[in-house]
């Protein structure tokens, strides 16, 4: 959704409205004094850090909230504050205000969106409380809520023109905590946004829009116009995209007899809707045909109740009794163009989660509905059936004004995403980024790789993704330079089978230098991910199958990669068995994460005996590279002397900086063996992005403790090009001419 | 003469027998509403003779009603389980439709 400064045309269309009804105003007439729309959608996003959790796995179901500290002074900051309730990091928040506009149902509510697809749904009914202002009780809540107390809104709107600049402020309160208050930005007048694709069968016409005074009988007050079915759900409050090109679907896809059963639909579903997917996503496909297998007395149907994810596909029946008129009718053919026009917007109404008008309260094992309903069996609504009412559809139509019902537009605006949008599921166990807010055509592409050809990892590996970000869009990107290393920005899922999803937190969080790069479209940039450890603990480390996945937190929009299955091999014998019992700690995970450690020796040790006993695995490579780093240059070591490991800052401690010397010969043997010997092995395990960066590290140290090569100046420059373009043959190359010819120099200091 | 009765809202996995003056016309063990058209089920009985008896049974429930419907022209009888557990019968002249 874009944001417009301008007076929207529902605003416009309201004004000619209120003047003179049913009357095409020749000049737009306003109302006097002017009044600023505020109903819409209001969002606030930033990436906010998560607290660190206890290890283990992260809980899916709500956990018990602790009560604010005493003291604590309410805030009225921006929602970039860390949550003072919430246990986990608050990604993004939306308001849908629905105080005036088209239909306005005096409801709010919000969604306060979190890491690992966490969030809170709230809905209030809220009265006008002083201008652009409103209060109410929150009536409704879904979702993580054990940390959302909260009882009662206030809002308050900045009521201005500029949309860019209306701004909403949310007031929380009650429940016995702090009042929590936010202040977020108009994003849109709708509530939410969706895709509807048109599709006919062979020789069939869909009728999309009509004119409302085409057939007299109609409200005395119904305005004149060509209302479309996009603009009946766009009065609903949705902004609705068109996708596809309109397809013709093959008659010979439904058989000899031409006739669909739900089944041939669903398929033709899958072939034609340039949007099929299994999974939920706001977008419907809408398919006119002559005849359901039914036959006659089937005027549409949702048909969508196939496979997981249902309500994606709804059809029309032109050939049905829809297309038959009473008897005596004025406008036989307008009232079947509005009968065909009204049997659309209802059976799409059904993909929306609505039920008939006289559905609403069921038998109990029909299944719970999401609220306690009331039945409607008179109402003018799309959802129910015009002859069902007293006086049959000419009482129906002589007063409906194509729309649908309050309770039907609260539910269509303000329910939890998951109940209205089409396809949906449970959440996280089909998807674990249902969430997030991902764009139907992102300019990015987010995947996630391995220098291997199958994703299988001997017991002990560590695994190292590579993370690929292309720019999949027609025009240059200007991103971040470090995006892909600022794992801040990102979440990443890590869901062993039949295990609960745990969310990859790792131990250092960088902050770089923001440097801009362009991406042109087609490029690339790419970075590591070591992904085994972090401060939740070893999140992949028994033998079986770990999907990973993970969202790339953009300013306005996530990048979701697809999902990564990887395989942990089981142990080879005894001693991977025995090790792993010290090789799974906290300190190995360290010391691999920050690629050694001069300190944390109970950890060197194990990945010494790792190196030692398991010298022709994986793992080793990984130890080699670890144990070499801390020993091939001078090492900063705090001295905190007797006094270490208590509570007191180094300084009161009489803690100093020593220096570490470095132990050249052995980490040249360590690079040497990790690097050099096994090259391919050595990439397959490390990724290529890291084995790049060992052998720059390698080489640096080698240049640093004494090694000379002696070069024309040409050479020097077309060396460091080469190394610039992560030319890894060339660096291997230097690297080894520079052993060479350390052969003929002193011994180096050890 | 058509007689068409239609199993319409309410059915969750429903034995139910329809008879016409005590001669079977629908029996089905299994008879579920789909909630997106509020249809079960139907038949189309040719009767000779005006009125004439609809009976609905509905053994798992115990429930068991029947009504006298005229049939002079085409008759369509639509029976619908309600919410309370009883059965809520009309009758039409006109096909149903279904939406």
């Amino acid at each position: 959704m874009k944001e417009q400064d301008h007076i929207d045309q529902e605003y416009l269309t309201e004004a000619a409205d209120i003047a003179r009804p049913g009357v095409e105003p020749l000049i737009p007439i306003f109302p006097w004094p002017p009044r600023v729309r505020v109903s819409g959608l209001y969002v606030a996003s930033r990436i906010v850090t998560p607290p660190i959790p206890a290890p283990g796995p992260l809980p899916i179901q709500p956990v018990p909230i602790p009560q604010p500290l005493p003291g604590i002074v309410p805030t009225s900051a921006g929602p970039w504050q860390i949550e003072e309730l919430l246990p986990w990091g608050l990604l993004r928040e939306e308001l849908r205000l629905d105080v005036d506009g088209r239909y306005p149902q005096m409801m709010a509510s919000g969604t306060l969106f979190g890491v690992l697809a966490k969030r809170v749904h709230w809905i209030a009914r809220l009265t006008a409380s002083g201008p652009n202002a409103w209060a109410g009780s929150i009536w409704f809540k879904d979702g993580d809520v054990a940390g959302f107390p909260y009882t009662t809104v206030e809002i308050t709107t900045t009521a201005t023109f500029l949309s860019s600049q209306r701004r909403a402020v949310v007031r929380l309160s009650g429940g016995g905590t702090s009042v929590r208050t936010r202040t977020l930005s108009f994003k849109s007048p709708y509530f939410r946004q969706v895709e509807f694709e048109f599709d006919c069968a062979t020789g069939v016409t869909a009728t999309t829009r009509i004119g409302t005074h085409d057939h007299p009988n109609r409200p005395a007050t119904l305005p004149s116009e060509t209302l479309s079915i996009e603009e009946v759900y766009r009065r609903v409050g949705f902004e609705v995209i068109k996708s596809g090109s309109d397809n013709m679907v093959p008659i010979g896809d439904a058989g000899t007899n031409a006739r669909w059963s739900d089944n041939e639909m669903h398929d033709a579903m899958q072939v034609y809707w340039s949007r099929f997917s299994g999974k939920a996503q706001w977008s419907l496909w809408v398919f006119f045909a002559r005849l359901h297998e039914q036959g006659t007395n089937l005027g549409g149907i949702m048909f969508d109740d196939i496979g997981p994810n249902h309500r994606q596909g709804t059809a029309i029946f032109n050939e049905s009794f829809i297309s038959t008129a009473p008897t005596g009718d004025a406008r036989p053919a307008a009232w079947v163009e509005r009968m065909r026009f009204w049997t659309a917007c209802h059976e799409m109404g059904h993909a929306f989660n609505l039920a008939h008008s006289w559905q609403k309260q069921h038998p109990p094992d029909w299944g719970t509905p999401w609220i306690p309903l009331a039945n409607e069996p008179e109402a003018r609504s799309f959802m129910n059936y015009p002859y069902n009412v007293s006086g049959g559809q000419t009482a129906f139509f002589s007063d409906f004004a194509y729309r649908f019902s309050d309770n039907e537009l609260v539910f269509m605006r303000h329910a939890p995403e998951r109940f209205v949008q089409m396809g949906n599921a449970d959440w996280f166990d089909h998807h674990g980024f249902e969430q997030a807010s991902a764009s139907p055509e992102p300019a990015l592409k987010l995947n996630l790789r391995v220098d291997r050809a199958q994703a299988t990892y001997q017991f002990l590996e560590p695994v190292v993704l590579e993370l690929k970000l292309t720019n999949i869009g027609s025009r240059p990107l200007v991103l971040e330079k470090e995006l892909l290393s600022m794992t801040d920005h990102m979440t990443v899922i890590v869901k062993k089978r039949d295990k609960p999803a745990r969310q990859y937190l790792p131990f250092a969080r960088y902050c770089h230098d923001m440097q801009a790069q362009v991406v042109m479209p087609g490029e690339f940039v790419t970075d590591s991910l070591f992904i085994s450890v972090g401060r939740n603990g070893w999140d992949i480390a028994e033998p079986g199958y770990y999907t990973i996945q993970i969202a790339l937190h953009m300013e306005t929009e996530d990048i979701v990669s697809d999902a990564l299955t990887i395989r942990v091999a089981p142990p080879r014998g005894y001693d991977e068995e025995f090790l792993a019992q010290d090789f799974f700690s906290d300190d190995v995970g360290r010391i691999l994460n920050f690629d050694g450690s001069a300190i944390l020796r109970r950890g060197n040790d194990t990945l010494r005996e790792v190196n030692d006993r398991l010298s022709d695995r994986a793992v080793a490579y990984h130890a080699r590279v670890a144990l070499a780093a801390p020993l091939a240059k001078d090492y900063k070591v705090l001295d905190m002397g007797d006094r270490m490991g208590e509570m007191a800052s180094a300084k009161e401690a009489g803690g100093r900086l020593r220096r570490a010397a470095p132990h050249i010969e052995e980490a040249r043997q360590l690079y040497t063996s990790a690097l050099l010997e096994k090259k391919e092995q050595a990439i397959a395990t490390l990724g290529r992005t890291d084995y790049e960066y060992y052998l720059g590290r390698f080489r640096e140290s080698l240049m640093e403790h004494g090694a000379v090569l002696k070069k024309e100046p040409r050479d020097v420059k077309r060396d460091a090009k080469r190394e610039k373009n992560g030319d890894i043959e060339h660096t291997m190359r230097v690297i080894k001419e520079t052993l060479s010819s350390l052969k003929d120099q002193e011994p180096v200091s050890r | 003469m058509l007689l068409h009765i239609a199993l319409q809202e309410g059915f969750h996995h429903d034995e139910v027998r329809v008879s016409v003056d005590a001669r079977e016309a629908l029996a089905n063990a299994d008879l579920t509403t789909r909630r997106q058209t509020g249809y079960a089920g139907s038949v189309d009985v040719d009767v000779t003779h005006s009125p004439v008896v609809v009976e609905v049974v509905l053994s798992k429930r115990g429930l068991a009603q029947s009504k006298s419907v005229s049939v002079d022209r085409p008759t369509y009888v639509g029976v619908s389980l309600t919410t309370e557990g009883g059965l809520a019968w009309k009758t039409s002249h006109e096909p149903f439709g279904y939406l």
